[in-house]
């Protein structure tokens, strides 16, 4: 069998565009509603949270050299928890990806593909996501890391040229919401960050050292940190609190206000290609995730029989909610505010237990 | 043989290639000739129904050689909302009436006195118009001022007529670039009132005839430094558009309060940062009634503002930085170096303070309404949004005090170091 080798800068740009794509959908508004004039302020307190919550974690999990997460879970909680833990992971990321297949579908619905039914989108998203998830772990994160840069000049371009809006007055009052609920809302926004567990799923397609895994997972979370800042105090001064707080897609909307003279605007139609391409990458890496969770939780082979079973689940999940509205609260209750706790704190706790029972120490192994 | 990996190719392409059918997105596909591209909305009170709006809408025809007014079509319809006039529109439009290429929306006079924050909602939500089209008040009806916009005379394209317009802004400083999404912003900010460009339809001349006598009796030095002090409509002109953009609306929340002429315009301008350039006309200091200078005047840096909130009363302290070059001096004083230049740095730094104070009282007083957005200064105040809410300035604007200092340098004197003076016929030669 060809041996699968994934570099630490695939592996990086894999999982910052996972973790980037909800720049494109409603997260900016989202940090906003929590933090008001301090959205910013909870995009970047949540990032760092977010590297003690890695480094955690990895730390733990260097014990394990080659293991990935799912096997580490069972071997320190035994089979039958493990087993359970894998599941509600899986279940997680297949929740999750199908919310942001839902949300990319209805987005490209309300703005460029107005009468084209949101469905036959999300098939056409699915169908790619398929074909790359097919074509393997390798495809995907090639494709990851030679995107990665374009992606970036592209949200960089679009920040750079609403320019005339920049007024960093509009990011005071300081603390926005209140010191309280700046702080809570960083503790939950670590959501945005927790694909970078991911890389601890993957562990076995890596041909590098679990050291590099941990620096690779601390420059993903940082370099999109940034990204994120960046894009969240753009918005918060093109749209100043409390009308950022009103807009379904927020990027889109920012893309929409470039007005520079009369031979300088409508660029958003060159924006919806770098939205278009990361969504069907971030979709992808969804379904690859999942099918690789669900194949190392029952060791199972192969995991390209499940893709598709589980695009179909992803599309039946997707389309359980009836409107948009619901689709959005339901991505933020599940996603945003309590999805911490599957991604950081289950993991964390494993790794607390595995600490406790010394498992993984080589000389409690061989004693 | 053909290898096994080709046959797989080759299966694949035929199951993917029927999926690109589905990728041109036929559902919502247009031919151009069935759409009705709307360049200029207007919108006024229904007599009917609760809006009528006017449409200039584009007609596709080549321009080049043709009238420029045969490029456009005025159609005007009364209906409940914005949505239902653009439906209804298409009972007698052989097209279905589109808003994304819009260039800009007038809203009449009697219309924006009774509040625009329900017209603005259906504007923002919409995913054909920008945020970025400009929106004016209409001096009077807005379906007249669609309909007089038609074939402007020194615009050939129809789509470009507001668009020129609203670029003069930055050489005279008197029109107002404002858009839907700066109106939406100041509606929601807890730190200044909204504003919008001002624009009319020509006054017929009986109209004008009152008007005009008020202006005759002013004294020669008013006349020079009220030179841009006109609302639209009311400029005394011949030829030329019939349709005049200058000054602006003022709003107190969403609803119209008042207007402000060329020359405040120009003043709220500097107050704010925007103001590029525009040329200005002072009574010569030694003769004010004879002669006059003429200063083209251009921002120097972003005004400085402070406001100190005291105890007993909130001061608001501005600084204008600006700079000039002379283009007439009548008198021919060589104002252009020495202490005369600063004199006359001073004194027109003067009258400027003055004015720009007398604009601020005017809003303090007449509108109470913070449309230069002083309040947006008061939020390093405070901690938290609320705090700052509850601060309420909006509230306490008018009670403020106001100090205005103007520093203006004269940074070229034109094409000419100086003026020699007049020699008369009867004066002799002196070597």
């Amino acid at each position: 069998m060809k041996k699968i080798l994934i570099s630490p800068g695939e592996a990086a740009a894999f999982i910052i565009i996972l973790m980037g794509a909800k720049a494109f959908l409603g997260y900016p508004r989202l940090v906003t509603e929590w933090g008001f004039t301090a959205g910013w302020l909870v995009v970047l307190l949540s990032g760092l949270l977010s590297i003690i919550f890695w480094l955690l974690i990895i730390g733990v999990f260097s014990r394990f050299p080659g293991k990935p997460l799912t096997e580490i879970t069972e071997l320190t909680m035994g089979s039958f928890l493990g087993l359970g833990i894998n599941i509600i992971i899986f279940l997680y990321v297949i929740f999750v990806t199908s919310t942001i297949l839902r949300l990319f579908s209805e987005a490209s619905t309300l703005s460029v593909l107005t009468e084209t039914p949101v469905n036959i989108i999300a098939l056409l998203f699915l169908l790619a996501a398929w074909l790359a998830a097919y074509y393997g772990i390798e495809a995907i994160f090639r494709c990851a890391y030679f995107s990665f840069p374009l992606l970036s000049i592209g949200v960089i371009l679009v920040l750079v040229l609403l320019y005339p809006y920049f007024d960093l007055r509009m990011l005071l009052p300081l603390t926005g919401a209140g010191i309280g609920p700046v702080l809570m809302s960083s503790v939950w926004g670590t959501s945005a960050f927790g694909e970078a567990v991911s890389l601890a799923y993957l562990a076995r397609y890596f041909s590098f050292k679990p050291q590099i895994l941990k620096n690779v997972g601390v420059f993903s979370i940082s370099y999109i940190m940034l990204f994120f800042l960046a894009i969240v105090i753009v918005y918060q001064m093109v749209l100043p609190y409390p009308t950022s707080s009103e807009t379904l897609v927020p990027f889109y909307q920012l893309s929409r206000s470039i007005f520079l003279g009369y031979y300088f605007q409508r660029v958003e139609a060159a924006f919806v290609i770098f939205w278009t391409f990361t969504a069907f990458l971030r979709i992808s890496a969804g379904l690859l995730v999942a099918a690789i969770i669900l194949q190392d939780t029952f060791k199972l082979p192969y995991y390209r029989p499940l893709l598709p079973a589980l695009s179909l689940l992803i599309f039946t999940i997707a389309f359980t909610t009836d409107d948009l509205m619901q689709a959005v609260n339901l991505a933020t209750e599940i996603d945003m505010v309590y999805g911490w706790i599957i991604i950081f704190i289950i993991p964390l706790l494993i790794s607390l237990v595995a600490l406790i029972l010394r498992k993984g120490d080589r000389k409690a192994n061989d004693s | 043989m053909i290898p096994k990996i080709k046959v797989k190719f080759f299966v694949l392409l035929c199951l993917i290639l029927p999926l690109l059918l589905l990728l041109q997105g036929c559902w919502g596909s247009k031919e151009t000739d069935e759409i009705g591209y709307v360049l200029l909305m207007g919108f006024d009170k229904g007599e009917e129904n609760i809006l009528k709006v006017t449409y200039q809408m584009a007609i596709p025809l080549p321009v080049e050689g043709g009238e420029a007014e045969e490029a456009t079509e005025i159609i005007e319809v009364e209906a409940a909302s914005i949505y239902g006039a653009q439906q209804l529109g298409s009972a007698f439009v052989s097209k279905e009436l589109s808003l994304s290429h819009n260039n800009a929306i007038v809203v009449s006079e009697e219309l924006a006195r009774e509040g625009l924050s329900k017209y603005i909602n259906p504007l923002v939500r919409s995913r054909d118009l920008r945020r970025t089209t400009y929106l004016m008040v209409v001096k009077g009806k807005a379906g007249e001022f669609v309909e007089k916009n038609k074939g402007l005379i020194f615009e050939k394209y129809p789509s470009r007529q507001l668009d020129v317009f609203m670029s003069a802004a930055m050489f005279t400083g008197f029109i107002v670039d404002s858009d839907i999404h700066s109106f939406y912003q100041c509606l929601k900010s807890p730190g200044r009132e909204a504003t919008t460009g001002l624009v009319a339809v020509q006054k017929e001349k009986k109209d004008e005839e009152s008007e005009t006598e008020e202006k005759k009796s002013k004294s020669n030095e008013e006349k020079i430094k009220d030179e841009m002090a006109y609302l639209p409509g009311e400029i005394p002109r011949k030829g030329g558009n019939k349709i005049e953009l200058i000054g602006q609306a003022v709003f107190k929340a969403d609803k119209l309060v008042g207007f402000l002429d060329g020359k405040e315009t120009r003043y709220y301008q500097m107050l704010t940062g925007d103001f590029e350039k525009g040329i200005f006309s002072f009574p010569e200091p030694k003769d004010k009634e004879n002669s006059l200078i003429v200063m083209e005047i251009k921002g120097r840096n972003h005004p400085k503002i402070r406001v100190k909130a005291g105890e007993k009363k909130t001061v608001i302290e501005v600084d204008l930085l600006l700079k000039g070059e002379i283009l007439s001096i009548q008198s021919g004083i060589n104002y252009e170096s020495g202490t005369l230049k600063q004199d006359l740095e001073n004194y027109i730094s003067t009258i400027i303070s003055q004015d720009v104070t007398q604009l601020i009282k005017k809003t303090q007083e007449e509108f109470a309404s913070d449309i230069f957005g002083f309040g947006e200064y008061t939020r390093e105040f405070f901690w938290t949004w609320q705090e700052w809410v509850n601060y309420a300035w909006l509230a306490q604007y008018p009670y403020c005090e106001v100090k205005v200092h103007t520093f203006f340098n004269i940074r070229r004197p034109g094409m000419m170091v100086k003026t020699a003076p007049l020699i008369t016929k009867t004066q002799k030669r002196k070597y």
